[in-house]
């Protein structure tokens, strides 16, 4: 596959890890179209069809994530076309948030309005103290999307995560740990390499639980009776076909 | 100035309503008439045609509400129960469903049933020495007025359980470190603060916040179930004045004024 | 870091059981006032919990829970450990068919459900370490004590396994999805201090007196009303999370409760300036 325009989301692999960089720095890596198309195209490729890849960092160049929607694209759109338009983003936080691969976040300058949406995403992340979030969407008259009505409650409660989404309040890195947005804080410029870390424990993990652990919990968690069934069908094959190590 | 003495003041500033439970010989204790009078305070306010942006939710007196009239208490038949039950509930649904955003104000007492009216709010901001407990088990009773739900969202429900379970009392600071008080102060600044919050929701384009509200309220249990209410919602506020202003705001680098559509 | 695990003195646990099958191999149910006391027993034949153990479990819990009596349950570990690995369907045999296989994953579930659905308070006393079921325990528990140098930690993904006994709803209910992901995904060790400002626990001890203090906030349970605490936690379990469920969890179990004699006497107690006497109906 060649690219005569510029790959919005570069690839560089490392052993096991794969690491993809939001890369539109004349816009602060915005949730573009074009980027939107490119991500779910490079995190479908690596969760269903990369046998190398075992665990996937998700970061931004220029020492930034990602800056949230673009607003120069946001028009007004015919009702069938308005609702068809959130597909693509959809599936690409099913891929990232219950896909077969875990996925960590390195976040570094500002993870704003969907930015924050895709960090909020992934299994695990990684924050420089500096590093600001902010759920923006209600700022410019939208509510919060890309998935983070459920991913960022489930992270930091229901009870804060309406505090940041109707106030718009950005967090910054410390903060967000705190709360439970960030798993851990590293070094400015060195979050990319503290994710990398993250990412080889779990790629060296067994892959086929990897999958159904990402599936029950993303999916068959919302409810006790989801997760119990989750349980059964997970363990009844894992225990037939691989046998327990204990 | 409501001219009814039904304990609950309404107070207006600009785009503000402050609404004031008032009954300080009785620690301003949920009764009846103040039940009824706080619902017909909030369906008014909540109306689309009201001026009204945002509101305050505090007691009077240095308290903000002691809990259920136990005076009121005596046998009543299940379907009497129902109902009174129902009143109680449509003032929940009023204030964590409902269009407006809703700031606690809270000082002194919020026991029982005010502990209920504090964590359906939206944002509660408390004195470090405010009072909580779920009293209800202590008399035999269980949380209402929308508790199971409001404070298992503010605290996780493990720990909802828990306080509910042993009706353990414990102070603002304690409430703050919860998650049940999004902010604390010092006892005299909490109404400030909390109107300050309110102004800001208040600043911020009205609809979007209250689709935002009611697409917390139904509860994004899955990420199916989220992105479904996205999809169904967002593109109403797409073809928003107030998101179109911003659009254009950002492009023309000022600041967006909103006009509330 | 094992050490001796010092048990409360004679005086503090009344040794009368109440049936003949109350001491076996696996479990021991002990009786303090109005709490039972649930010890799992690992020794070196049975170095950890098993299919076997969880069935005992599930046994004792079916009794406690209609036993008037006992008003709340302490579940702990009799060792250095409230739980050093294993999890509810080991020895259930990896070799059996595909049905009975699924049969034997229920008494995780199982299990987990009767905890979250009894009508009483469930407390863990944690010491040690605290691995694989034991995990589960923890969470499916109401309140749990941890002596303040217990670690926790979720191994079923080293084992190969997803974890079982409804923790993958009951730990991030606890702790949020984060931390929820460090201990399953990376299999990290939790310490006591870390687990109690997360939410996996709910109060410390000193080491040796996690089941003194769960014994103490059992008691606190036993002068609250009965029915109210059933149903609180029945509605708790119910509900889900949409504001539509909470409201019709409240308004279908309220009036109930204000049937029960123990309310009516709350009332009549505050009214009267007097303390309430409960009978448990």
């Amino acid at each position: 596959m060649s690219h005569r325009e510029p790959d919005f989301v570069p690839l560089t692999r490392l052993g096991a890890v794969c690491v993809l960089t939001m890369t539109y720095p004349e816009r602060r890596n915005a949730f573009s179209a074009r980027m939107r198309t490119t991500l779910l195209g490079r995190f479908d490729e690596l969760m269903y069809s990369d046998a190398e890849c075992g665990a996937i960092v998700l970061t931004g160049a220029a020492g930034t994530f990602c800056a949230g929607g673009d607003l120069s694209e946001m028009k007004e759109r015919p009702i069938i076309d308005g609702r068809q338009v959130f597909d693509e983003p959809r599936e690409l936080i099913r891929l990232m948030a219950i896909g077969p691969k875990p996925v960590v976040a390195a976040v570094e300058g500002h993870a704003f309005g969907a930015g924050m949406s895709l960090a909020c995403a992934a299994d695990y992340v990684v924050a420089a103290s500096e590093t600001k979030f902010c759920a923006a969407f209600v700022k410019v008259g939208l509510m919060p999307d890309t998935g983070i009505l459920w991913t960022l409650p489930r992270r930091v409660g229901a009870g804060k995560a309406r505090e940041l989404m109707m106030l718009a309040s950005e967090v910054d890195g410390v903060e967000a740990q705190r709360i439970g947005l960030v798993n851990e804080l590293a070094q400015k410029g060195e979050t990319l390499a503290a994710a990398i870390r993250v990412a080889q424990t779990l790629a060296n993990g067994p892959r086929h639980v990897l999958a159904s652990l990402r599936l029950a919990l993303g999916e068959g968690s919302g409810t006790p009776d989801a997760a119990l069934r989750s349980e059964i069908d997970s363990r009844a094959v894992l225990i037939r076909s691989c046998g327990a190590l204990f | 100035m409501s001219g009814v003495d039904d304990g609950v003041l309404l107070q207006r500033d600009g785009a503000l309503a402050v609404l004031v439970l008032n009954d300080t010989a009785r620690r301003n204790a949920f009764a009846s008439p103040m039940r009824h009078g706080l619902l017909t305070r909030l369906k008014a306010l909540t109306a689309a045609d009201d001026p009204c942006r945002a509101v305050v939710l505090t007691g009077a007196g240095g308290c903000f509400c002691s809990g259920g009239d136990i005076s009121e208490m005596t046998q009543r038949p299940p379907l009497e129960l129902r109902q009174r039950d129902e009143l109680l509930l449509d003032i929940f649904r009023l204030i964590a469903a409902g269009p407006r955003p809703v700031v606690a104000a809270v000082e002194g007492f919020a026991m029982g049933a005010g502990m209920s009216l504090a964590a359906a709010c939206d944002y509660v901001v408390s004195a470090d020495d405010a009072r909580y407990g779920c009293a209800f088990v202590k008399l035999g009773v269980l949380p209402d007025t929308g508790l199971f739900w409001s404070l298992a969202q503010r605290i996780g429900a493990a720990r909802a359980r828990g306080l509910m379970l042993s009706g353990a009392e414990f102070d603002g600071r304690r409430a703050h470190e919860l998650g049940l008080a999004n902010r604390i102060v010092a006892a005299g600044g909490v109404l400030e603060a909390a109107m300050e919050v309110a102004r800001r929701m208040a600043a911020m384009p009205p609809l979007a916040l209250a689709l935002t509200k009611a697409a917390l309220a139904g509860g994004c249990a899955t990420l199916e179930r989220a992105y479904e209410t996205e999809i169904n919602l967002q593109p109403i506020l797409r073809r928003s004045a107030d998101h179109k202003e911003a659009v254009r705001a950002f492009l023309e680098k000022r600041k967006p004024v909103f006009s509330g559509s | 870091m094992r050490r001796a695990f010092l048990r409360p003195l004679a005086h503090a646990l009344d040794r009368t059981g109440t049936t003949g099958s109350q001491v076996d191999e696996l479990i021991e149910i002990e009786r303090a006032g109005a709490t039972a006391v649930v010890t799992m027993k690992f020794g070196q034949t049975r170095p950890a919990l098993d299919h076997a153990g969880g069935e005992a479990l599930v046994r004792a819990l079916h009794e406690l829970n209609r036993d008037t009596a006992c008003r709340a349950i302490v579940i702990a570990g009799d060792g250095a450990d409230f739980c050093p690995g294993g999890d509810f369907s080991r020895g259930a045999g990896e070799d059996a068919d595909p049905i009975a296989l699924r049969g034997r994953l229920r008494t995780a579930t199982t299990l987990f459900r009767d905890m979250r659905r009894a009508p009483k308070p469930i407390l863990a006393a944690v010491e040690g370490v605290v691995r694989g079921g034991g995990l589960a325990l923890v969470c499916a528990s109401d309140h749990v004590v941890a002596a303040s140098d217990a670690t926790f930690r979720c191994d079923a993904l080293e084992a190969g396994l997803v974890p079982d006994g409804g923790l993958l709803w009951s730990l991030p209910e606890r702790v949020g999805h984060a931390k929820a992901g460090e201990l399953i995904l990376l299999g990290r060790a939790m310490p006591a201090e870390d687990a109690l400002w997360a939410g996996l626990a709910d109060e410390l001890a000193v080491p040796g007196a996690a089941l003194e203090r769960a014994l103490a906030a059992a008691r606190r349970f036993e002068s609250l009303p009965a029915a109210a605490v059933a149903l609180i936690k029945a509605a708790a379990w119910n509900g889900g999370t949409s504001i539509e469920d909470g409201c019709r969890l409240e308004l279908d179990l309220n009036p109930l409760s204000r049937q029960a004699a123990d309310h009516l006497e709350a009332v009549a107690a505050f009214m009267e300036r007097r303390p309430p006497h409960f009978t448990g109906n």
